[in-house]
Formats: structure tokens, C-alpha cells, sequence
């Protein structure tokens, strides 16, 4: 096992990363912007290094100044975490050609997972079903020409892209330039590269993706699935293990995929293999992340295998510690993204200092967090703050255990996904574990968020009289409170976001 | 002592009137219509305004945040928006007159590409620029029928929260 490894990320998953090496007795460095000087990730590391500016462009982007630390530091290995350099192939060859271990698969499969359209040649030669659609596109009229072939509606992607960034649906030839040149302006500033393909958008599926675990002596096995339908503009909300719609034959079938799937590429350490599932339980393969998933957790407790432990396992050599035998679920887990995002007006980003912060505790709960009271959230980077992560014996046990958590975690200062998550807990369609990938889209602003509370009145009196205390004490701290009170759409007042961009 | 409040909900109206009182670990507040009293403390004196609001035996967690003069508050998963006194007033929304509309940044970002220009007649829903935030671009359109009176913006330009973009005038 290595003496010390780099983590070249920030926010909860340094955080978590940090946690698996301290457990294995490996030291952590950190790397912080300058708006992260006082995060959690620092605090908790051993060792801690700045990279530069708040922008990730100018920090956390930054392969020479993460190479530096990681030679300042002496570590062995660096782990990219998710996001930033993950899955850029470029990092993960200097990382081995500077002598360190990349914590992930060859740079060779990095690259070819991060290429959309290698990733479905690569798909296709493991004899995994793919959506149909175009490789690579030169031009918008390329896009034009090759569309009807498709069929409408398609989605315009970047063959770079990932969590929704570069990525258009459109219902007409009509609507194509416009979503084209989006797409691959997006790609651009998100990923440095504006291609863009076309893909068949299956109408209403589902996102159920596989975990795959492989180590350096060519054994490749799945951790079962993940079911994460629950989300909004290809952002996901809510993941669980299992997924309330696939059956065991299903499961068989989908795991062999997703394992010749990362056969096919070559794939090392963790990864994770999506698909969409249309209603007729026909699975598409979509593509492979070839890094630690945010909704990871989910897989440890149903599965009851540390994924960043066995990651570390894997990149120091070891040999897979079980068979795809051993490999079975106990009960049922959920994951909810606790984001900076505001519900209520369509997930409008929300930044600002945390204030109050009682994450939920207690049976069946983990809460992994990267902030605490008293934090800022700056508009800097991804509003993810923490993932509330529940399990319970059964569905219902999970939901009720969920219910309960949402109830007790409480964050002030900033607006979250909690209220989200409370009323997708009485939604009895996600109850009954009926959702795809458009149900958030379709239900939430023009009915679930706007549908009366049978219990409005009650509430109401309840916000009078909390109104009434705050008017009152904000009159008598005038100099205090009043100055700092700083509203949940005010975000950021303070931040000079021109930096970021 | 005890000092009277205000409020009424939005949209709709309703209004309301409470008594307010100080009280050690505290406040009681109280009302007629509807008739409840609530015991009302902070979380913590130092930090921030989760409120604890106990009504009738009941225990509940109450979120406050002010913006722009209305109250936002949540509990159980419900938020309210009030404004202090009785009723609405006309012409109380922030940057609103009849008319005419005025589009304010929702939270800093970056002005991609104007996609309307000044003096141009447009639609309700229309969009009338690119706007970048945390990394994802979003159109920002007409919230109404009209003129675009003024494009406070260029392509590219650096936009602070409630920075006004553009205002749409209905004839």
C-alpha cells in the first residue's frame, strides 16, 4: 500500500477520499484554491498545498501545479476524485509520467471512455446494445444532413461531455443549428472541446447504471446497479441500489454488459458502466465513467464494499478481495444531493455563508459533507455540498428512514434540495418507485413543487410566528444580523465571478 | 411589552396581524385570527436563524430569510413568502411598474451571446440572451409582449447579482 497519496480535488469527495486513506493508514495531501483555503478537505488532510486563484481553471485545473505538489508533497500516487481532471486522459499520462500511480484506469482507457464515440465502438465490439446515432460531427450542416437519419427527437452531445454539460434535445431540424451551436460552445468552456455527435433520444427510459470493479490481474466484477431516474436537466438528484425495476434476470443480463463492456476497453480500478432502460426492459449502453461516482455510497451499503478502499487496493496491486458470486445485495440504499440550488425557482445555484448547518444522524444514516456552519459557498464550482445517504432493510424501510433524515437536516443561510427531497418523499409515484429521467422535468415546478400542503394552515402559523420572531430580533440587532443577513437569491454578492469564468 | 406585526402572504394577499413578545430564552407570539400562541427561540444565539417554533405542544423547525422586503419561510418542506403589513401594495415588486419589466441577473455570470436587440417588438417567452452560470448556460427571455426598451448588456460582460440585463416595455 502507498505511504502517501495526492488528492487533486476538493468539496465532499476530498473529504471522502481523505477518509479512506486515513483508515488504511496512507498520509493525504490536499490541494485548495485560494477560496478553499478554509474547506473541510483541508482541515481533515494531512498535508495541504495551494494550487493558485479561486477559478478551477487557474487551481484545480491546473496539471503543472498539482505535479508540483504532488512532488512537494512526496506522494506516491494521486486520486482525481471526480469532476476537474477525472477523466481528462492528458493528466492521467503526466501523473505516470512524472513516476506517480493514477488512481483509475490507464491513461489508454481514460481516453477512450472520455471519447463518446469510442466509447459506443467499444460498446458495440462487446456486443452491448447502443442508442442509435452519428460519430463525431465537422459542421452544423454535418448535423443537418445526418439528423433525419437519426430521427427526432435526438439529443446533440459533446463527445467530451459529462453530468449534462454540452448537451441539447431537439425536436426539429428546425430547433439543430441553434441546440448545435450551444452544445458546442458549452463543450468548449466545459470541457475544452467543442465537438459535438447526435444521438436518438429514447422517449421517457430510465438511468440504471452498473458498478464495476477491476484490478491489474484482469478480474473484472460488477457491484450490482444503481437507479438514478431522479434527476433534472441530466443532473442527478436522487440515486438508490437496487433499482426498484430491474429483476434478477435483467440483472444478469446487464451486468454481463457492463463487465464485457470494461473488458473490451482494457478498464482498471472502479468505474461505472450506464445504460438507458426503456419501458420495455431494452437496455442501451450510453457510456462509462471512468472514475469514483458522486453516488458511490449507495453501492457500499447495499454491497457492503468500501469503493475507495478497493480503488487504493486495486492501483497498489492487490487482488480483487472477493468473486461476482460473493457479490450480493442486503436491503435497499438511497443518495440525495444536498446542492446549493433553490427548488423553488427551478434549481437556481444559491451561494452564500452557511449559517446553521444539523446534518440528519442516527440508524441507517450517513451524511458525507464537504462543508460546515459557518462556510461560504462561493459560485466558483459545483454546488454539491453534501450527499445525505440512507439505508434500510427494505424500499420502504429506506424511504421511511429517508423521510425521517430530510426532516432533521437543517441548512440556513443558503438554499438546498431538502424541500425537494421532502416532497419527492410523498410523491406516490416515486413511492411506488415509478420514474424516469424526465419525471423531475415534467412534475416538479408545474405540479409537485407548487401542490398545496393539506397541511398549509397548520404551517402558516408556524412561518407567522417564526416571521414575527425574525422581524423582531433583526430590529433589535440592527447593527448585527441586518447587515449580514444575506438573502437565498442575493448569491454571492461578495464574489467577483468575472474571475471565474 | 408586546409589539404588533404585519404580514401578508404572496401572492394572494391574506393579511394577518400577531403580537410579538420578548421573553428570556425568546419570543411568544401570539394571534386571534387564526388564534394560536407560539414559543419562538433561535437555534443558537450566535449563529444564524433556524428557528425553533413550538405551537400548541407542537415542535417544528422554521428557515427565515429576507429578499427585496418579502420574508421567505420554510418549514416541513413548504415555503411561504410574506410581505410585512396587511395587505399587498400595488407597484411593491422591485423593478416592476405596469408596463414595464425589468430582468435582473438571478446570480453572477457571464452574458454568452445577446440574442435580441434593443428596439426589437418581442414575444412573451421569447429569448433575449445567453446567460452563463456555474458553468451552465441558460437563455434568459421575455417575460412578457413588448418592446425591448433597453439591452443593458454586451456579449461577454461580467454580471453581478440583480444587475439589470435587459427591460421589456407592453405597449
Amino acid at each position: 500500500m502507498f505511504k502517501k497519496v495526492l488528492i487533486a480535488n476538493r468539496g465532499e469527495i476530498a473529504v471522502r477520499i481523505e477518509r479512506g486513506l486515513r483508515e488504511l493508514g496512507v498520509a493525504s495531501a490536499a490541494v485548495y484554491s485560494d477560496a478553499d483555503r478554509d474547506s473541510l478537505h483541508v482541515r481533515l488532510a494531512d498535508e495541504a498545498y495551494r494550487l493558485g486563484p479561486a477559478p478551477s481553471s487557474l487551481s484545480y485545473l491546473r496539471v503543472d501545479k498539482i505535479l508540483e505538489a504532488a512532488e512537494r508533497s512526496g506522494a506516491e500516487a494521486v486520486h482525481p476524485g471526480y469532476g476537474f481532471l477525472a477523466e481528462n486522459a492528458d493528466f492521467a499520462r503526466a501523473c505516470v509520467d512524472a513516476g506517480l500511480v493514477f488512481i483509475g484506469p490507464p491513461p489508454e482507457a481514460v481516453h477512450l471512455m472520455g471519447d463518446k464515440v469510442e466509447a459506443r465502438a467499444v460498446a458495440e465490439r462487446a456486443g452491448v446494445p447502443t442508442v442509435p446515432g452519428t460519430g463525431a460531427l465537422t459542421s452544423v450542416d454535418d448535423a443537418i444532413e445526418k439528423a433525419p437519419g437519426v430521427g427526432f427527437p435526438l439529443l446533440v452531445k459533446a463527445t467530451a461531455g459529462g453530468g449534462g454539460k454540452g448537451m441539447r434535445q431537439v425536436s426539429t431540424l428546425e430547433e439543430l443549428s441553434s441546440a448545435f451551436e450551444k452544445a458546442s460552445s458549452e463543450a468548449q468552456s466545459s470541457f475544452s472541446n467543442p465537438s459535438v455527435f447526435l444521438e436518438k433520444f429514447i422517449e421517457r427510459p430510465r438511468h440504471i447504471e452498473f458498478q464495476v470493479v477491476a484490478d491489474q490481474n484482469g478480474n473484472t466484477v460488477h457491484l450490482l446497479e444503481r437507479e438514478c431516474s431522479v434527476q433534472r436537466r441530466h443532473q442527478k438528484l436522487i440515486e438508490e441500489a437496487p433499482s426498484p425495476f430491474v429483476d434478477d434476470a435483467l440483472r444478469r443480463r446487464m451486468g454481463d454488459a457492463a463487465v464485457a463492456v470494461a473488458r473490451e476497453a482494457g478498464y482498471v480500478n472502479a468505474g461505472t458502466v450506464e445504460f438507458l432502460v426503456d419501458a420495455q426492459r431494452n437496455f442501451y449502453f450510453l457510456e462509462m465513467n471512468a472514475r469514483l461516482q458522486v453516488e458511490h455510497p449507495v453501492t457500499e451499503l447495499v454491497t457492503g464494499w468500501d469503493l475507495v478502499r478497493l480503488q487504493l487496493q486495486i492501483a497498489s496491486g492487490e487482488v480483487l478481495p472477493f468473486e461476482q458470486s460473493d457479490i450480493v445485495a442486503r436491503g435497499w440504499a438511497m443518495e440525495f444531493r444536498v446542492t446549493a440550488e433553490d427548488p423553488f425557482q427551478n434549481f437556481i445555484p444559491s451561494a452564500g455563508r452557511i449559517r446553521f448547518l444539523r446534518a440528519a444522524e442516527g440508524p441507517g444514516t450517513r451524511n458525507d459533507s464537504g462543508v460546515y456552519a459557518g462556510f461560504e459557498v462561493t459560485p466558483h464550482y459545483d454546488p454539491l455540498i453534501a450527499k445525505l445517504v440512507v439505508a434500510g432493510d427494505d424500499r420502504m424501510h429506506c424511504l421511511s428512514r429517508a423521510r425521517r433524515a430530510v426532516r432533521e437536516y437543517q441548512v440556513d443561510g443558503i438554499a438546498t434540495t431538502l424541500p425537494f427531497f421532502a416532497r419527492m418523499l410523498a410523491d406516490e409515484r416515486f413511492i411506488a418507485g415509478d420514474m424516469d429521467v424526465s419525471f423531475v422535468d415534467r412534475h416538479w415546478m408545474s405540479e409537485i413543487a407548487v401542490r398545496p400542503s393539506e397541511r398549509r394552515s397548520e404551517l402558516l402559523t408556524v412561518a407567522l410566528a417564526a416571521a414575527a420572531a425574525e422581524d423582531g430580533s433583526r430590529r433589535t440587532t440592527r447593527r448585527g444580523l441586518t447587515a449580514k443577513a444575506s438573502a437565498w437569491k442575493q448569491m454571492g454578492l461578495r464574489e467577483q465571478v468575472g474571475n471565474r469564468l | 411589552m408586546s409589539r404588533e406585526k404585519k404580514f401578508h402572504t404572496l401572492p394572494g394577499g391574506e393579511g394577518f396581524v400577531v403580537e410579538l413578545a420578548k421573553e428570556d430564552a425568546g419570543y411568544v407570539v401570539r394571534s386571534s385570527s387564526p388564534p394560536f400562541v407560539a414559543s419562538v427561540v433561535r437555534s443558537s444565539a450566535a449563529s444564524g436563524s433556524a428557528w425553533s417554533v413550538i405551537v400548541d405542544g407542537k415542535s417544528y423547525e422554521a428557515k427565515v430569510e429576507r429578499d427585496n422586503g418579502e420574508i421567505l419561510v420554510e418549514v416541513a418542506g413548504e415555503r411561504f413568502r410574506l410581505g410585512s403589513g396587511p395587505e399587498r401594495q400595488e407597484g411593491a415588486t422591485a423593478g416592476r411598474r405596469p408596463g414595464r419589466c425589468e430582468v435582473k441577473a438571478p446570480m453572477p455570470g457571464r452574458v454568452v451571446k445577446l440574442l435580441a436587440s434593443s428596439g426589437e417588438t418581442v414575444t412573451a417567452g421569447q429569448a433575449i440572451l445567453l446567460f452563463e452560470a456555474m458553468k451552465m448556460q441558460n437563455e434568459m427571455r421575455s417575460p412578457q409582449d413588448g418592446v425591448l426598451v433597453e439591452l443593458a448588456v454586451q456579449e461577454g460582460q461580467a454580471i453581478q447579482v440583480r444587475e439589470t440585463l435587459f427591460i421589456v416595455r407592453s405597449d
